[in-house]
């Protein structure tokens, strides 16, 4: 996340850092307060997208309805998914969540869905930095003609898609992890390319065929 | 993927599979959508259903592991000979039902034979009635046809009776066809005379069910009664009378061949694998017509020089391998050896099963199935790593988890299916 991927005249980068003690302030449930007391190290609202212009004072930037992005420093690892819903009810706006962890990373989104509805909520698990898995803030070629809206649900959709990767990379670590094996081929004694496959397919096609009496 | 197979297959043949395979049992219907990894298996069989229609016989046993699709394989082909006019029949040998035995277990293996014939218009069981039935009535359109009478016309009764007894009398050169045409006529006789009882007679004696042959002379002057060593003729006999009747032949499924294995004494398990002889002898000798068997078995039962059907050395030397097959450093099957031996399915084939059961649930619950290739893989490796070694492994727990995972991901839509297939899973 440089700061030139939101150098457009929509955006406006909030220079000062949110105190975590103004949201603890906040929490009414002890659980949440425990979380955010012991497992979040800072909180930077890092910055504010709008549709509209010409907006001079931060006051008036973050009263403006738009997307927050928000940059969560953890001590220890604690659930993308968890945080993301104790943020989302807190805050109760439009929003995306990078968390850091260990030299790693997560992102949550959150969209409202209006007062009395539950919004939609979505995050990654912890992943590597890796520049495939980076997921564009602000697209330029996409964006140009976009609103914040809009915006705000690719990035919710990316990051949907991007939660599955990192769990079925994380399951399949695990499975080969828990049993001893490092070489997939141990655990699964066939490849299986698009060749292979179309070859078993087409013979169980063909058996059907056969098989059915017309 | 190409998934072509779903266009026509109703919701109930793919809930009659979906529920079978979910409890683990095969099912009775569909399983054409789902054979994946036969192709050489079906095509030996096929070939042998060709030769039984022309008036041939064929003998095979199918041989894998508990679990590897024998049964499956079975049904498979008994559903296809049925579509293709075949009269089928099946029956799970057992500790009551064998080919021979001092307690009439034999004889216990041909009542169910008969109780569970079926065809396409009667695909469960019970249909022995309706074929006699479809013979008479076919012969007697014959005449009204060909000859212009109709019932009721004097001359009508008398030309069908011809017919009836030229096929009856055609039997007669059989091992006891002489008795099977007499019952056979009596059952007509019956027919014509609106004698229910005496027609209940006739199929009780064709069932089997006639305790002494004073008990059938008096009820159809029949001196001969089926009994635990003669059964296996008067199959031969329905095969030879089932194409008189219009349908292309006889196909005889017999699973758990295993039960003679477990045969606890030697003498038994003797007696039933010289029967099991005398029975092959006779199919690839050319004796019997029209007529198709196919027997399940594991390969310890078949294999084991002690206890199974190749501690009989006659059957050995005629059923194992020949060298070159086990030799052979390409691993070539002679598929057309009276055994099939069944390998259990690759990961590869699973894979394009898992498939075919999705696109079945879809057609189920009105859904687009939404597994990805990484899923497929990815409940392989786990269901696979479940197992000591996945060369020796079943389909059939693994077959009923992903049915569980279908139902999961289908019944919750609110969750994804990531969180049901890989969540803390590992």
């Amino acid at each position: 996340m440089t700061e030139g991927r939101y150098n457009i005249p929509k955006q406006y980068k909030v220079d000062k850092g949110m105190p975590v003690d103004a949201f603890f302030q906040r929490i009414d449930n002890p659980k949440c307060r425990e979380i955010f007391k012991s497992e979040v190290e800072s909180m930077i609202w890092k910055y504010q997208m709008v549709d509209k212009k010409g907006i001079s004072n931060i006051a008036e930037l973050i009263r403006e309805r738009g997307l927050s992005v928000l940059e969560i420093s953890l001590k220890s690892k604690v659930l993308p998914d968890l945080l993301t819903e104790v943020f989302a009810d807190l805050l109760q706006r439009a929003m995306v969540l990078v968390y850091r962890c260990d030299g790693e990373m997560a992102m949550g989104a959150y969209i409202p869905m209006g007062r009395g509805a539950t919004g939609r909520i979505c995050a990654t698990d912890f992943y590597d930095y890796d520049e495939e898995r980076m997921i564009e803030l602000l697209d330029y070629e996409q964006d140009s003609d976009k609103n914040t809206d809009q915006i705000h649900k690719r990035i919710f959709a990316a990051i949907r898609q991007q939660r599955r990767v990192v769990m079925v990379d994380k399951a399949f670590e695990q499975l080969e992890k828990a049993k001893g094996r490092k070489a997939e081929g141990e655990l699964l004694p066939f490849e299986f390319n698009f060749d292979n496959l179309d070859k078993i397919r087409e013979d169980a096609d063909f058996v059907r065929t056969q098989l059915r009496v017309v | 993927m190409e998934n072509g197979f779903s266009i026509g297959v109703s919701k109930s043949v793919a809930a009659t599979v979906l529920n079978s395979l979910k409890s683990g049992v095969v099912p009775r219907a569909g399983l054409e959508y789902i054979t994946v990894g036969r192709k050489s298996e079906i095509q030996a069989l096929l070939q042998d259903v060709s030769i039984i229609e022309q008036g041939g016989a064929a003998l095979r046993f199918i041989e894998g592991t508990f679990g590897s699709g024998k049964t499956f394989l079975m049904h498979a082909l008994r559903n296809h000979v049925m579509e293709k006019n075949f009269v089928v029949t099946d029956v799970e040998l057992s500790v009551d039902k064998r080919f021979i035995g001092n307690k009439g277990q034999g004889l216990a293996a041909y009542r169910e034979l008969i109780r569970n014939m079926a065809i396409h218009a009667s695909p469960d069981n019970g249909a022995l009635q309706l074929i006699l039935d479809k013979w008479i009535g076919s012969l007697e359109n014959e005449v009204v046809q060909n000859e212009g009478l109709i019932p009721g016309h004097e001359a009508f009764d008398v030309r069908v009776s011809q017919k009836i007894y030229k096929v009856t009398s055609s039997m007669e050169e059989r091992v006891n066809g002489f008795e099977f045409g007499k019952v056979l006529a009596a059952y007509y006789k019956g027919h014509r005379a609106g004698d229910m009882k005496l027609q209940k007679k006739a199929v009780r004696w064709l069932c089997g069910e006639y305790r002494t042959r004073t008990e059938a002379k008096n009820d159809l002057g029949v001196n001969l009664i089926v009994a635990d060593d003669n059964w296996y003729e008067f199959i031969k006999l329905f095969a030879d009378f089932v194409v008189k009747a219009g349908y292309a032949g006889l196909y005889v499924c017999m699973d758990e061949l295993a039960s003679l294995y477990e045969i606890p004494s030697h003498v038994g398990r003797e007696y039933n694998y010289n029967k099991l002889l005398s029975i092959y002898n006779d199919v690839l000798q050319g004796k019997a017509s029209h007529l198709g068997l196919i027997m399940s078995v594991t390969k310890e039962a078949m294999e084991d020089q002690a206890k199974g059907i190749f501690s009989f050395e006659p059957l050995r030397s005629r059923l194992a391998d020949s060298d070159f097959e086990q030799e052979g450093s390409l691993k070539l099957r002679d598929l057309a050896s009276p055994i099939i031996k069944l390998t259990p399915l690759n990961p590869g084939e699973m894979y394009v099963l898992l498939e075919k059961l999705a696109e079945l649930h879809g057609v189920l619950y009105d859904y687009t199935p939404t597994l990805e290739h990484d899923d497929y893989i990815y409940f392989l490796k786990q269901q696979y790593s479940k197992l000591q070694n996945a060369i020796d492994s079943t389909p059939r727990d693994m077959i009923r988890n992903y049915i569980t995972l279908l139902n999961l991901i289908q019944q919750n839509r609110d969750v994804s299916k990531e969180d049901i297939l890989y969540a803390k899973r590992a």
